[in-house]
């Protein structure tokens, strides 16, 4: 299955352990994490589904091209990483 | 017969011993010009870096002055610093000053707004970003891929950081990868997360580095994918973000709607970073301050300090810090509200 997970910035704000998800796109794997972690679901996608702008998301390092529909085919061996922007510095 | 080596050049002899930089580039790090926006933690470790390098001209733009939990991280500042009151862009050029003396330093106590930031950057060959807030940083993105002129991101928060350079038009921009900046309240800030000193060396030593290459030619050798470290796990990820900037979609290079340059976006009273304070900006155009007749006018228990740079008051349980320009930092509050309040009724406007 792959594997989803998420920076540790965001861990700060909820629980978003790493964790293996069913799925063959970007939309069913979160999903499934969304359905154990409902509050994540909020966060990271807007009311109509699509990837927040703050919010970006990689499969195996590389970032996702459909952040409407989040249609990016995923692979059962594959890494999802969801991160957001830093503001400090 | 090889040309005779340019003595002046020799404090960096170590520098130039490695073949991709070499005599031919440290000479034209001596005729290249970096503006830094922002001189807290990654700007002052930069500064320092690219003073050293050997840089010809660095101008350096805060807005904010020093104070004793900067020190943890800011390593530009020190205890006099704070006791002389001074602002982070003057003391970090005085300090820069005794570091090399060979380079010019232009320090700018000021806030990069949308009035003022192409000015900051004119003449710049690179901008690079020390700014501590999402706002500066899509200024700068706005201005820079407008102007195409290349710049380099970087942030921290807690034990986690990012690098990016940008060429306009050629790499992804910062609207590319997250075309909006997050709502207040939505992302980790120094307050909530705290920032340690090992990742701001980590990344700002890494933006130096992009700078450096950038400076020298080096386009080809820029790392140009999105470098993200957490210092405590250790983990490090290269991150792919040519897919961002497909399709023209991005609002700022793609559709080149400038919306933070124009003013549309840019917030006049802005909570600060980690300091329970919020700082206020007057309107556009508005009259530069006299501070000492403000000074003057306020009730005799305020205990205003003032010298050049700034006057400092204390107020209901709150410490001003106003400006010439007409901008004040008031600590004691996270509330804006709350902020604009005491700035209209002490100072006006």
């Amino acid at each position: 299955m792959p594997t989803v997970s998420f920076t540790r910035n965001l861990q700060r704000h909820l629980p978003a352990p790493t964790t293996a998800a069913t799925g063959t796109t970007v939309a069913e794997v979160l999903a499934a994490v969304f359905a154990e972690h409902d509050q994540l679901g909020s966060y990271i996608l807007d009311e109509h589904g699509a990837v927040r702008p703050h919010v970006v998301i990689f499969i195996n390092g590389r970032a996702i091209r459909d952040r409407t529909r989040l249609s990016d085919a995923v692979a059962p061996d594959d890494d999802v990483y969801v991160m957001q922007a830093l503001s400090g510095g | 017969m090889n040309p005779e080596p340019d003595r002046t050049l020799q404090r960096y002899a170590r520098q130039m011993l490695y073949p991709r930089i070499g005599e031919q580039g440290q000479k034209r790090l001596r005729h290249s010009s970096v503006t830094i926006i922002g001189c807290g933690a990654l700007g002052s470790v930069s500064a320092n870096t690219l003073a050293r390098a050997g840089v010809g001209s660095l101008r350096i733009v805060d807005r904010d002055f020093i104070e004793l939990n900067n020190l943890q991280r800011q390593v530009l500042f020190d205890e006099q610093d704070i006791a002389n009151g001074l602002p982070k862009a003057e003391a970090a050029a005085r300090k820069l000053r005794r570091i090399n003396s060979a380079i010019e330093i232009e320090p700018v106590v000021a806030d990069a707004n949308p009035d003022n930031i192409a000015a900051f950057c004119r003449d710049a060959d690179v901008v690079l970003d020390g700014t501590d807030n999402f706002e500066t940083r899509y200024l700068i993105n706005d201005l820079c891929v407008q102007a195409d002129l290349p710049w380099v991101y970087g942030a921290v928060i807690a034990a986690e950081g990012l690098v990016l350079p940008i060429v306009p038009n050629e790499t992804p921009c910062l609207r590319c990868i997250w075309p909006d900046p997050p709502a207040a309240g939505t992302s980790p800030t120094c307050d909530t997360a705290g920032v340690l000193s090992p990742v701001v060396n980590i990344v700002a030593s890494l933006q130096s580095l992009e700078v450096i290459k950038m400076l020298i030619g080096a386009y080809g050798e820029l790392n140009r994918e999105l470098f993200s470290i957490d210092v405590w796990t250790g983990r490090v990820r290269n991150l792919d973000m040519q897919a961002s900037r497909e399709g023209g979609a991005c609002p700022c290079c793609g559709q080149r709607d400038f919306v933070f340059l124009a003013g549309e976006r840019t917030s006049a009273t802005v909570s600060l970073c980690g300091r329970n304070a919020v700082q206020i900006r007057p309107p556009r155009g508005a009259d530069p301050l006299n501070l000492a007749a403000i000074a003057g006018r306020l009730p005799f228990d305020a205990r205003p300090k003032r010298n050049e740079f700034m006057l400092r008051f204390e107020i209901e349980a709150h410490e001003f810090t106003l400006f010439p320009d007409g901008r004040a930092i008031i600590k004691g509050t996270d509330d804006e509200a709350r902020a604009r309040g005491l700035y209209a009724r002490y100072i006006g406007g």
